[in-house]
């Protein structure tokens, strides 16, 4: 198989986007992750089947002033490399077809470099149920002995 | 009983057996877990608490006579590997669904799941925190487990789709009801108007209106008093302290704050409004709650409660004056008689879900291998 493509490791991971924020889970190593800006959107036209030849045009056209050159490209494929070692997207055979238009759900600033970071701090917030844990006098107060 | 081995339904209760109080999702779940116990055990259908982390128990819910009557509390826990399906009513935003995920993997069986609502993912300004981030965390992960999703509403429905999200099991829409038994009222002996509000005291709920909109029935001379029962919630400060030093507080105004049902019932029996100026609601216990009290109701005009459109339900605008307005109309009116059965129950909703439990547990097509094994 020519694995020129990816896509979403969808048997192990639940993301959903809101907003122009995509929200990872990995079922599989346990870990959280946001993706924000070109990261969810690069995220959403892997999950879409988007034909990566046609990135550069769905990009340029939601990015103001974005040139999608061969920096972009290294910085891309970065993200991508970086998503298949968290276990996010799995090698595939690369989609074709015409380009897509990325969601107008978020105000799009420049663009910057995506990158990939597990997020601790979501760990940290879950260890608080704010339904639970909350103290007689109601949440956000934290019952004696958190 | 049935001649069949017993098939265990593990419930996610681990966090709720650390609970002394009761809000409505822990009477949500107690009241489905005794409707379910009597209506799965006839058909070899056993409903166990499920412990999806490795914990101390905790058994706080035995302070709380209404949760240690729990049917399934009582009874030793089971692991995700140990049983034969999934229900999640509780809200647990810390069970270990990777755990579940991981189990179903080996072996494939089915999970129920119940989403209450999902108003701190849409309207997340009503809650403290970053209460988005945390719901949608939970949500995402019951959702991607379930085999099948309950929802309480057709307006919760609706807002859950309204996401955009995948929803890879099937939706099914089974409204609560009332936990108490469905009865006429006791005419007011001296045709006062007796206000009773049953919720937490939050921003969303509208105690401020409802303030402001008793303020006004006095300073109309009407002869009114106000009922206010419930936990101080979250965000708002300001109106529990309002409360606290309103003149007539302690008089015509008064703050039960963890009352029990009983109280509860018997604060009812001598009210005849029931008031829900609520900005939102998933569900809306009161309403029903209210009607199976003989009260006549008051209720913003939200979908949830439109839903709920019956005989003695009134619906206002959320503002002082058309509440005020609304409640005299109310008490105006006659009561209208009822039809037994006419408000729905939590026994009611028990026995759907059972029911669902119970096609899903025991139709071999219906047991998750699919949904698991396949490629979203």
């Amino acid at each position: 198989m020519a694995s020129t493509g990816w896509k979403t490791n969808s048997g192990s991971i639940s993301m959903e986007r809101l907003d122009g924020e995509t929200i990872l889970i990995n079922f599989d190593s346990g870990q959280y992750f946001t993706f924000v800006g070109p990261a969810a959107d690069v995220l959403w036209l892997v999950q879409e089947g988007a034909d990566p030849a046609t990135w550069p045009e769905s990009a340029e056209a939601a990015f103001p002033g974005l040139i999608w050159d061969d920096e972009v490209q290294r910085q891309v494929d970065a993200f991508l490399a970086d998503l298949a070692e968290a276990g996010v997207i799995v090698p595939a055979d690369a989609p074709t077809g015409p380009s897509v238009v990325l969601p107008a759900d978020y105000v799009r600033a420049a663009w910057v470099a995506p990158s990939v970071r597990a997020n601790d701090d979501l760990a940290d917030l879950l260890v608080i149920d704010p339904i639970h844990d909350a103290s007689e006098d109601g949440w956000p107060q934290v019952r004696s002995g958190q | 009983m049935s001649d069949h081995p017993t098939i265990v339904v593990g419930s996610e209760t681990q966090s709720l057996e650390g609970l002394t109080y009761v809000t409505g999702v822990q009477r949500v779940v107690r009241e489905a877990h005794v409707a379910m116990t009597d209506a799965l055990a006839p058909r070899g259908i056993r409903i166990a608490p499920l412990h999806s982390l490795e914990a101390p128990r905790h058994r706080g819910h035995l302070r709380n006579p209404y949760l240690a009557s729990d049917p399934v509390l009582s009874q030793e826990p089971v692991t995700p590997e140990e049983v034969d399906a999934y229900l999640f009513l509780d809200l647990h935003l810390n069970a270990s669904f990777r755990r579940v995920h991981m189990a179903r993997q080996i072996r494939p069986r089915p999970a129920i799941g119940l989403v209450h609502d999902v108003l701190p993912i849409l309207s997340p300004q009503w809650w403290p925190d970053d209460p988005q981030r945390v719901f949608r965390i939970y949500t995402q992960q019951l959702l991607r487990v379930c085999d099948h999703v309950v929802v309480t509403s057709q307006k919760s429905h609706d807002d859950l789709l309204s996401l955009g999200w995948e929803v890879p099991g099937e939706l099914h829409v089974i409204p609560l009801g009332s936990t108490f038994r469905q009865r006429a009222p006791e005419a007011a002996p001296d045709g006062r108007m007796s206000l009773l509000y049953v919720s937490t005291v939050e921003a969303r709920k509208g105690h401020d209106i409802l303030l402001e909109a008793f303020d006004l029935l006095r300073r109309r001379g009407s002869d009114v008093d106000l009922t206010i029962v419930g936990r101080e919630g979250w965000l708002d400060t300001d109106i529990a302290e309002r409360l606290r030093q309103h003149p007539d507080f302690g008089g015509r105004l008064t703050w039960l704050v963890s009352p029990d049902d009983l109280t509860v019932s018997t604060v009812a029996r001598r009210c005849s409004i029931g008031v829900f100026p609520s900005a939102d609601e998933g569900f809306g216990l009161f309403l029903e709650e209210g009607l199976a009290h003989g009260l006549k109701m008051v209720v913003s005009d939200i979908p949830a409660f439109r839903e709920r459109t019956m005989p003695n339900v009134s619906f206002t605008e959320r503002t002082p004056q058309a509440l005020a307005d609304a409640i005299e109309g109310a008490h105006a009116q006659e009561w209208v008689p009822l039809a037994p059965g006419q408000v729905r129950t939590m026994q009611d909703f028990g026995r759907e879900l059972a029911e669902l439990v119970a096609e899903t547990v025991t139709e071999p097509s219906r047991q998750g291998a699919e949904s698991v094994s396949e490629s979203r």
